[in-house]
């Protein structure tokens, strides 16, 4: 080895201990004077540097650096969500905007609800008695129920669907839904019913007293007939109107149950025969009293209207 | 990065302030002298140091890989070059060609024997301060803080080559001064 690249390699090593291990630079190093007092030089000068290289700086610059990074560490602590929010929002844009959509949001439901109840209070399908807000359908004052027969019971009928005055609005609505649907249910099926005997009793309105229901007069009674036909119908006289009975009336107890409870409810029923079922299935009977209800066999119920 | 500063880095980043006390502990005299024996002016140089490691701080979560030793004073040598560009010294940070220095590397006797009676320390600082700014700082950097020729290379950002002709010219240059130092001393006990 040349002794140039040795005392490179002495410059240039990280650490002298390498040199000092390597065999080949001993050997070297031993029979060539001018490189070993440049390998003591070096020995020497890196002392020298490692001497300096400890000397600490003064002891305020570690607290000084500490006190900086305790600052730097605050800065990167997470912000709370609302603040970061609050911020966000105090800038004068995002406020505007905001309250704007707020105010449009609340704006649009409000017409939505004005336009709702427009809507509804607009509605003249049927005309409903005045009905309380509670829970439970307000007891209305039922008309006299009597037995009696009328020629135009059809005109009757129709006659009293239109005298059926509104209070208020409100309870219009609640009634009218509660009545179609009942209505819906007690709706005047085709079927044949069978043959029969006939009884009728007639609920009439009790004079002097203030028609809150919607619903016209009804009448109930046991058909002998196949069908509750207009003809039978229109055979039993209207108000006033005396008609013997005897053939057709055959008076039942549960027929005064039925017609109480077609006024605790006040159902609006068209014309003509009553399925028990469906008022049970609307809940207006209970199912146990279904049988009760039932007409004898080879009868049924049927509503007449006056 | 050894396996002990390894630990202490990891422990560091999480948040641990003691880890951090540990770090300054390693690396802040080094790096104090650093900028002290380029920049002759102690309070500049603590000011620098702290600044190096608010930075170590701040840019902890991009080191990910290498020697930890090596990014720290790549950080202390960037902040040097921008002191130098503050004074007006821009031309020190560029590219420098080093003066052409005859290798003198022969160390006579009596220079050795000088040597045992003088403070090394006394004669590298004197030497130091009579070498280019571009020459003291490659010195600093192999020297004082201990990096090897390659991690010299990438500290400064240059080839591997020119890293090794860079600490040759600045150490004979160095070599030179403190050998002439000596020689002086000599003569002036010889008379």
């Amino acid at each position: 080895m040349k002794c140039n690249e040795i005392k490179n390699n002495i410059r240039e090593a990280l650490n002298l201990d390498c040199i000092k291990a390597d065999k080949g630079v001993q050997t070297h190093l031993e029979n060539c004077a001018s490189c070993k007092n440049y390998f003591l030089y070096e020995e020497k000068l890196r002392k020298g540097f490692a001497e300096i290289a400890d000397q600490q700086p003064p002891a305020e610059l570690e607290a000084r650096f500490m006190t900086a990074l305790e600052k730097e560490e605050k800065k990167d602590a997470p912000v709370p969500w609302f603040a970061r929010l609050s911020a966000f929002f105090n800038t004068f844009h995002y406020k505007t905007a905001f309250i704007s959509c707020f105010i449009g949001f609340f704006a649009a439901i409000l017409l939505q609800q004005t336009d709702h109840i427009q809507n509804t209070s607009r509605s003249k399908s049927v005309s409903l008695p005045a009905v309380s807000k509670s829970v439970a359908p307000q007891k209305i004052q039922s008309p006299e129920i009597k037995l009696s027969e009328s020629d135009s019971s059809m005109i009757a009928l129709k006659k009293n669907r239109q005298m059926v005055k509104k209070s208020d609005s409100l309870q219009r609505e609640e009634q009218n839904v509660e009545l179609k649907e009942t209505e819906a249910l007690i709706k005047m099926p085709e079927n044949n019913y069978g043959e029969n005997i006939s009884t009728r009793m007639m609920a009439k309105k009790e004079s002097g007293t203030k028609d809150r229901r919607a619903a016209p007069v009804t009448a109930m009674f046991r058909s002998r007939a196949p069908s509750a036909s207009a003809p039978e119908i229109d055979s039993f006289a209207p108000e006033g109107k005396q008609q013997d009975l005897s053939e057709n009336v055959v008076p039942d107890q549960r027929i005064a149950e039925l017609e109480k409870i077609i006024d605790n409810y006040n159902l609006e029923l068209a014309a003509g025969p009553l399925n028990i079922k469906t008022l049970a299935v609307k809940g207006l009977i209970p199912a146990e009293k279904l049988d009760y209800f039932a007409p004898p066999a080879g009868m049924n119920w049927f509503v007449q209207i006056k | 990065m050894n396996t002990n500063s390894e630990i202490i880095w990891k422990k560091a980043v999480r948040g641990d302030q003691q880890a951090w006390q540990q770090l300054y502990q390693m690396f802040s005299a080094a790096v104090y002298q650093f900028f002290l024996k380029n920049t002759q002016n102690p309070e500049l140089s603590m000011d620098k140091v702290q600044e190096v490691f608010i930075k170590v701080y701040r840019k902890r979560e991009s080191f990910t890989y290498g020697s930890l030793k090596t990014w720290i004073f790549r950080i202390a040598k960037n902040l040097l070059i921008d002191e130098w560009r503050k004074k007006g010294k821009a031309e020190l940070a560029s590219e420098h060609v080093a003066d052409v220095v005859v290798a003198d590397d022969n160390v006579e006797e009596h220079v050795l024997k000088e040597l045992e009676h003088q403070s090394m320390k006394l004669l590298i600082d004197q030497g130091l301060e009579k070498l280019k700014s571009p020459e003291r700082m490659v010195v600093c950097l192999v020297y004082l803080a201990g990096l090897s020729i390659f991690e010299l290379s990438q500290v400064m950002e240059i080839p591997l080559g020119t890293a090794k002709t860079r600490v040759r010219q600045a150490r004979l240059k160095l070599d030179k001064i403190i050998r002439e130092q000596l020689e002086l001393k000599s003569l002036e006990k010889s008379l």
